[in-house]
């Protein structure tokens, strides 16, 4: 037998979120989800960023997308991982009314134990719409998850 | 001039009770020993692998390059699986700067929360929030190329199945254990929609390479394996911003090999590919241009040969898979089995790819 020891890092950082960033957080205050368009393609980029990678240029525009749209992929972790919290919780993305890139998030609003019908619930295509944090603070976490829209 | 490899490396990969630069030097004195050289004759020691919170420990090179040999000489180091340092080596060589070079590889999983640590990795402000793990990244790829072309369980299923079959005969590989499709299908769900089966398990293991360039590489020994091509490529880290159903910096990498090689999928007569998934498995293949896409399935019946090491479901160790499959690939040029390959490496979220073709 060897002998093991536990060792842990804890660092504080401070990360500015710079110009676009600041921006998109204290929108996510009104509740109101703020991309870029890049002068050139014309997409609407979320998250929103100082440059289009693609074309190489600016982002120039911002454009207010809505907070509903529709689910492109899902997963949901019935295993858990250290340091991360106990399952089920279900990762996607939604690419939102308004914008032409899709936004990672938390789904829920539905039983998650049963894969069966997240998959029925989150189909590629499914709409679902932002459910909001009551007390807001200018965070990603301020949207706490999607839901399905009904009908 | 051409750059051959000369001598290879591979440790057991299994769950170690040695720290990871003891490992390593494990497989660096296996490739020297295999190529019959001191390691006074290196003369450049390229380190690959994770470092920092992937080991725990900063300046990981501090540990692995008195590992490789490198005591009191000079190194560098890819913080990626080691199969990306390959090309570093090889234009080390190419360029005339160095006669015989060294990769060395590590992967440690065993030590390391994994999916915390690659969590560290998503941007701060956007993304590290939404907890995110490594598998549920890959999990969500799965479920769009499901969807957009009809693979069905069964179809998935049978890449565990195959991978399992081979890794049995491999003396090197970590997971040995045959499963049937039923035993895959009817097993626990573990990342909607990947059944435990279907995702690579953690081990650790370390490979080391040994590179000369032409004339010095056939006095060392009389068969080298030769590097015919080589690519790698990095695409958008937002996930939002890819199409998930496709591969595509695998798709340029492989592009970017083929070219240098001159050489096309046709050509090839075995792959090595890093299926850290069953869908992936699928996935590399279409985007390596050996079926088209959606259509990867049609060739688990096929007589092309496809991870005859068993692949990453089989054995993955954080930072050093995409070596072991190049080392097991070189082995098969080198038993002659083969004349030439290809492997492949990818690491985040699909989003990184390297690639070599060797021959022989």
């Amino acid at each position: 037998m060897v002998l093991k020891f536990e060792t842990k890092w804890e660092i504080p950082y401070v990360h500015s979120a710079g110009e676009h960033g600041t921006k998109f957080f204290e929108a996510l205050k009104d509740k109101k989800i703020m991309g870029v368009k890049c002068p050139e393609c014309g997409r609407v980029l979320i998250p929103p960023r100082a440059f289009c990678e693609r074309c190489f240029v600016d982002t120039a525009d911002w454009v207010e997308v809505s907070d509903e749209g529709e689910v492109v992929t899902v997963t949901v972790t019935y295993i858990k991982f250290t340091g991360l919290p106990d399952p089920p919780y279900a990762t996607g993305i939604v690419k939102l009314d308004g914008a032409d890139t899709g936004m990672l998030c938390l789904l829920g609003g539905i039983d998650l134990s049963d894969w069966k019908k997240v998959h029925e619930t989150f189909k590629p295509g499914a709409r679902v719409r932002a459910v909001w944090k009551e007390e807001r603070e200018g965070k990603i976490t301020d949207i706490l998850y999607f839901e399905p829209v009904e009908g | 001039m051409k750059v051959g490899i000369v001598g290879i490396g591979i440790t057991d990969f299994k769950i170690h009770d040695e720290p990871f630069y003891n490992v390593a030097y494990v497989a660096a004195k296996k490739a020297m020993e295999d190529a019959e050289i001191e390691r006074r004759e290196i003369d450049s020691f390229i380190l690959g692998g994770y470092d920092n919170l992937g080991v725990g420990r900063t300046i990981s090179n501090m540990y692995v390059a008195p590992a490789a040999g490198g005591y009191l000489r000079h190194e560098i180091r890819v913080s990626e699986d080691a199969a990306f340092a390959l090309p570093l080596a090889y234009m080390r060589v190419k360029s005339g700067l160095s006669d015989v070079a060294i990769v060395l590889g590590f992967g440690h999983s065993s030590e390391t929360p994994v999916e915390l640590v690659e969590l560290q990795s998503l941007d701060p402000l956007f993304h590290r929030d939404l907890k995110l793990s490594l598998q549920m990244g890959y999990a969500m790829q799965s479920y769009v190329y499901r969807n957009s072309f009809n693979v069905s369980e069964e179809d998935t299923a049978k890449v565990v199945v195959k991978d399992r079959k081979n890794a049995l005969k491999n003396e090197y590989s970590f997971l040995k254990e045959s499963i049937s499709v039923e035993e895959v299908i009817n097993s626990d769900m573990a990342v909607y929609p990947l059944r435990r089966p279907e995702i690579a398990q953690w081990c650790d293991g370390c490979v080391a390479f040994i590179l000369a360039e032409e004339t010095t590489a056939k006095r060392i020994n009389p068969d080298p394996i030769w590097i015919k091509g080589l690519g790698w490529t990095y695409d958008n880290y937002f996930m939002g911003t890819r199409d998930l159903s496709k591969l595509f910096a695998t798709a340029k990498a492989a592009e970017m090999a083929y070219g240098m090689a001159n050489l096309k999928p046709s050509d090839i007569e075995a792959a090595e590919i890093m299926d850290l998934t069953s869908d992936y498995h699928f996935m590399i293949l279409e985007a390596l241009g050996f079926a088209e896409y959606g259509k990867g399935k049609e060739l688990i019946d096929s007589d092309f040969p496809v991870n005859k090491s068993g692949g990453a479901l089989c054995t993955n160790a954080y930072g050093s898979t995409g070596a072991f499959l190049l080392a097991n690939l070189a082995l098969q040029i080198r038993e002659g089995e083969i004349e030439k390959g290809i492997a492949h490496a990818m690491t985040g979220i699909g989003q990184n790819a390297a690639i070599a073709i060797l021959s022989s």
